[in-house]
């Protein structure tokens, strides 16, 4: 990438984290443990990017990352041209008030001791030193923005539903009048007709701000409904990435295709003609072989000798696999 | 409603708050049926009264929930009568039930062998060595075949996925008739999730259980069960086949519940929301519960509570959707 290609929004390259791994059978001191190689992603300004895979993949480490919130080991995180990775914490703290993170379960995210009024209103304190009435001010208007009525000023957590909540968090997110969000799981804890209501808010907060989302999920239905484009992860490796509704409608990885196909759908009555692979998540990854493997049901002998690059599939649509098979999903 | 043959049959379940009784029942007349080999999806909304009625059917009630009235039996044993002692038995043989999560329903101190051991042998008896082996084979059944040999593991070292999976075995050790499976996939990924339904409706089949799975989502509801019955604020709203509700749902909640979920790939429009909330027990609306927050609503809805007809499908409504929307 050189430098004078300065876009606007949010740009990953070769990003990595790394911890040391724990010291076992087989290993010895100085292994490490990667929980993000390589991942790169364009995410432009009022847009949403998808970031899907089960847990363990990495998509929690990659919005933490972003927000420099983990280390990095490796890799860029340019935002506005401006590498983030390389800055000092000093440095970083503007950037900090424009790049917010929404947290998957808001009771934990929440002092249960603070009135909402001053959950919402803390960021304020912190970033602007508002004085109190200017922040009871600012925390009405964000609680209005969220769709939540004035009189849960005074409440306690508590005493708020679930969907209340998740829209607590975001009006929290939302007081420093952040350009970017890091929206972590926002409604795997909620039931169907919240979570329609937190979809819906998202998406007219992003048209009526220009706020770009990076949305974090494993429920494919949710990020199909909100992200233009989509990031596959499998152990802290991109599978595949492209636009929402071509991978949707054709996945080229073998992994991507099992996420679709466990996808409740709405086609009653059907159980699903594959069973869903995976059953054990602590095989250690064969070495030299594509990271999925042991998982996938198309695996040939090319793939356990040579780990397969991020190709380019064409019109934006990048997989890691070696035989990226263009079959229509068992989803209509 | 016959309940001749079926395994499960719940009549005019009321449950209410111990302490008030004039305030309005949590759960009201409430009847359904689950036959051999069927699954009966229970959908709805937190609070609107899964998660109770399934407690009542175990005699797990909470404290401060009382059952008001109603009959609950099993393969045509009345087990509102029973005493605790009576009714612990039946508990684990001849019925399982199946948490959300497995790790406040299973033992931290004790193997997961161990555990299946010893609850097969307090209800079916025989030596330590024979229960441990039909734990093993259990554990293998469901899939946990690396847990099934050699030595013991903790609940602690296993994923959220094979505790799950642990459950199921747990629950299907003394062959019982009844699983009773409360949100049990809330907790897990899709894959996981699909894996572990995979896994209930495969014994279900097999073993001609009779299941009733209680989720939020649906979905879920539609692609396994057999029969789904919509709650709402304590009653039921709607009950029918799987496949025909989920194209032409009557009552205008249950529309909302479908309506409401995200489609692959994504249509472009908004999401259907449902406004406001569910009520709460004490401020139950005057007639239909679902009036407030209906789109088909009439003045008469707003007089009397609906009773249940049969269109196509079971459903408690004065102003229903058209019979294919």
């Amino acid at each position: 990438m050189r430098e004078d290609v300065v876009s606007s929004g949010l740009r990953v390259e070769g990003l990595s984290v790394e911890y040391a791994a724990k010291r076992g059978l087989g290993r010895t001191r100085g292994d490490t443990h990667k929980a993000l190689a390589d991942v790169g992603f364009i995410l432009p300004t009022g847009q949403t990017l998808g970031v899907v895979g089960e847990s363990g993949s990495g998509k929690t480490t990659l919005g933490h990352a972003v927000l420099r919130m983990t280390p990095v080991s490796r890799g860029r995180i340019l935002w506005d041209g401006v590498d983030l990775a390389t800055l000092s914490d000093r440095d970083l703290r503007p950037y900090r008030r424009q790049m917010q993170l929404v947290f998957q379960d808001p009771y934990e995210a929440m002092n249960p001791r603070m009135s909402i009024g001053r959950i919402i209103a803390e960021p304020l304190l912190l970033a602007y030193g508002l004085d109190r009435h200017a922040r009871r001010e600012q925390a009405l208007r964000l609680l209005k923005q969220v769709g939540l009525d004035e009189s849960l000023l005074g409440r306690r957590p508590r005493a708020l539903s679930g969907g209340q909540r998740q829209r607590v968090t975001l009006a929290r997110a939302l007081a420093t009048a952040p350009r970017l969000l890091v929206l972590d799981e926002p409604t795997s804890g909620l039931d169907v007709s919240l979570q329609a209501r937190v979809l819906n808010l998202l998406r007219d907060l992003q048209t009526d701000k220009g706020l770009s989302y990076l949305f974090i999920s494993h429920d494919l239905a949710a990020v199909a409904y909100i992200a233009q484009r989509l990031l596959v992860l499998f152990q802290g490796r991109v599978m595949e990435q492209g636009p929402t509704d071509a991978l949707l409608r054709h996945p080229a990885h073998p992994y991507t295709a099992a996420l679709l196909a466990a996808q409740p759908s709405a086609v009653p009555g059907r159980a699903p003609k594959d069973p869903a692979p995976a059953m054990n998540p602590v095989a250690d990854p064969v070495p030299g072989a594509c990271v999925y493997y042991q998982w996938c049901g198309k695996a040939l002998p090319r793939c356990r000798m040579e780990a397969p690059d991020l190709t380019s599939l064409g019109a934006d649509h990048l997989v890691a696999c070696h035989y990226p098979g263009h079959e229509t999903t068992s989803i209509h | 409603m016959t309940t001749d043959g079926l395994t499960l049959a719940v009549s005019g379940l009321t449950l209410g708050l111990t302490r008030d009784r004039r305030a309005r029942p949590l759960v009201e007349d409430l009847s359904f049926g689950v036959a051999r080999g069927e699954m009966l999806a229970f959908v709805g909304e937190s609070g609107s009264g899964k998660s109770l009625t399934a407690a009542a059917i175990f005699g797990l009630l909470p404290a401060g929930v009382q059952r008001i009235a109603g009959s609950i039996r099993v393969n045509g044993s009345e087990l509102t009568t029973l005493s605790e002692r009576r009714l612990r038995a039946w508990r684990g043989r001849d019925m399982g039930l199946i948490f959300q999560n497995p790790l406040t329903a299973l033992s931290p101190s004790v193997g997961v062998q161990a555990q299946i051991a010893e609850t097969y042998r307090v209800h079916k008896g025989g030596t330590r060595d024979a229960a441990r082996a039909r734990a093993r084979a259990l554990l293998a059944e469901v899939g946990l075949k690396a847990l099934a040999t050699g030595g013991d593991s903790y609940p602690h070292q296993l994923s959220g996925g094979m505790r799950q999976r642990v459950m199921i075995a747990l629950a299907a050790a003394c062959d019982p008739a009844l699983i009773v499976a409360d949100e049990p996939t809330t907790a897990l990924d899709v894959l996981i999730q699909a894996q572990i339904l995979d896994l209930l409706a495969r014994l279900q089949r097999e073993r001609g259980l009779a299941v009733v799975f209680i989720t939020h989502d649906l979905r879920l509801a539609a692609r396994y069960a057999d029969r789904i019955l919509v709650l709402y604020a304590g009653r039921a709203v709607e009950e029918g086949d799987a496949a025909q509700f989920f194209t032409a749902p009557r009552h205008p909640y249950s529309r909302a519940l479908r309506d409401a979920i995200p489609t692959i790939p994504a249509t472009g429009g908004r999401l259907t929301e449902i406004p406001g909330q569910p009520p709460e027990p004490r401020a139950l609306p005057a007639g239909c519960r679902f009036a407030p927050r209906c789109p088909n609503v009439g003045d008469d809805c707003r007089r009397t509570e609906p009773a249940m007809t049969f269109d196509g499908t079971r459903f408690a409504c004065l102003h229903p959707c058209a019979k294919m929307s």
